[in-house]
């Protein structure tokens, strides 16, 4: 059992820290990731740098470059689209399963990301809120209780988080997420299908228009 | 009709003679087993008695019989059959309610992003599927079959889902074994991945997706579905 002490490997660390600046915006799409600048930033040397980047580079967030750095990976129009066919398929798939299979424990983990949600939407506060958004979405496939789902949803989960956090609205966001929740408490499969339809095309429409309005790299 | 030989305790024993080669590895996983004159001759016993003890563990999963072709071992153990069914049960519906969601979307896309090549490579997996068929060989046929859902999620062009499909593809590769109606789709009266394959050659997205549907549908209801409809 993992857990028993709190050693995380100094690569570990470096890819966590990394993984969310880049998903928070932090380090914005098309910044350079220098090993040894990052190595100097970061207190560390340089191998665990250069494992970490290799890491996002497997998680999709990261493009490498020859040698010695890499850059924060510029998504395309295209790259949108692919992540999002594949989104829709899944989540369909997890929102209804999890509506299904239910537990109180899980729901009462679900209720916890959503007033983290609500509270940094209320409040303003747009990082804290976008990463609840992603984590409620994980909860759900968590609540789906499917293994493959599960285990494809790993694979995904860096583009996906990264793909949830592409909205503004994060109040329109945040009061989708409650009524998502609301339909799965009260185990109303056909509502559920319809709300996530609904939320699927929110995502969509928020994520070009967050796209519109960044400032051109 | 009568027949004085059904004594349950002679057809006991012809089960318990057969058990033994396939327990022993005088019969391998995928040997066809000899015919039932020859194994009447050689236990000394009606072919009524063989047909019988066959029929028992057809049904129990250690034999699958396929028509005009002879009878094969598909497992080794009992115990392990009952095991492997009753684990594989809820696996097996995780991942068909997985590829329900992609399967219809890696058709959809196939079907108005196919290259030729791409076609060319789902043919020559169908082939390969029909072959295994003819041969009756499980491991064979299940390869054939995943590696034709592969070949459709990779002509979808989507780089997302062809990495999920490649990284699916043991699971994939149970599913199909695991499938009720395995017996069914090797005698080869199923032609619905081959309409797929013309669904996704004539540029047809929702005929695709029907079809990916069906065959899911198919696989889940497999046994329940007496007809052999595509």
């Amino acid at each position: 059992m993992a857990g028993d002490d709190t050693f995380e490997p100094e690569s570990d660390r470096v890819t966590r820290t990394l993984r969310d600046q880049i998903l928070d915006g932090v380090r914005a799409p098309g910044s350079k990731l220098v090993e040894r600048e990052l190595a100097a930033e970061l207190g560390v040397s340089r191998l665990p740098v250069r494992d970490a980047l290799k890491d996002l580079v497997n998680e999709g967030l990261v493009t490498p470059r020859p040698r010695s750095w890499a850059v924060v990976r510029e998504f395309t129009a295209s790259d949108v689209e692919d992540l999002d066919e594949v989104k829709a398929a899944l989540e369909m798939l997890a929102f209804r399963l999890a509506a299904q299979r239910r537990t109180r424990a899980g729901l009462a983990r679900l209720r916890a990301d959503l007033d983290a949600e609500l509270t940094a939407a209320a409040k303003g506060d747009a990082v804290p809120a976008r990463r609840a958004a992603a984590d409620f979405h994980e909860t759900v496939t968590a609540l789906a209780d499917n293994e493959l789902l599960n285990e494809l949803g790993r694979t995904l989960s860096s583009r996906m988080r990264w793909l949830l956090g592409q909205h503004d609205d994060i109040a329109g966001v945040a009061k989708e997420h409650e009524e998502l929740y609301e339909a799965i408490e009260a185990r109303d499969v056909p509502r559920v299908e319809e709300l996530a339809l609904k939320h699927l095309a929110t995502g969509r429409s928020e994520a070009a228009a967050h796209r519109r309005r960044a400032p051109e790299q | 009709m009568k027949n004085v030989e059904r004594a349950p305790s002679l057809v006991d024993t012809v089960i318990a003679a057969l058990r033994q080669e396939i327990a022993t590895g005088t019969w391998q996983l995928g040997d066809k087993i000899p015919s039932e004159s020859r194994l009447a001759e050689t236990l000394g016993v009606s072919r009524l008695s063989v047909r019988e003890a066959v029929r028992v563990l057809v049904h129990s999963g250690l034999l699958m019989t396929r028509q005009g072709n002879g009878t094969f071992v598909t497992a080794t153990d009992e115990a392990q059959v009952a095991l492997r069914r009753q684990l594989d049960r809820a696996a097996a519906q995780d991942i068909i309610d997985v590829r329900r969601g992609l399967d219809i979307v890696a058709a959809r896309l196939a079907a108005t992003r196919r290259t030729a090549d791409d076609l060319q490579q789902m043919q020559q997996a169908l082939d390969d599927r029909a072959d295994a068929s003819r041969n009756a060989d499980v491991d064979a046929f299940a390869d054939a079959d995943v590696d034709f859902h592969l070949r459709i999620a990779e002509a979808s062009h989507n780089p997302v889902l062809q990495n999920l499909y490649r990284g699916m593809s043991d699971a994939l590769r149970d599913s199909v074994k695991a499938d009720q109606c395995m017996q069914h789709t090797l005698s080869g009266d199923d032609t619905s991945h081959e309409d797929l394959h013309r669904a996704v050659k004539d540029g047809d997205a929702a005929g695709a997706a029907a079809i990916a549907v069906s065959i899911l549908d198919r696989q889940e209801h497999g046994s329940d579905d007496p007809a052999g409809r595509p």
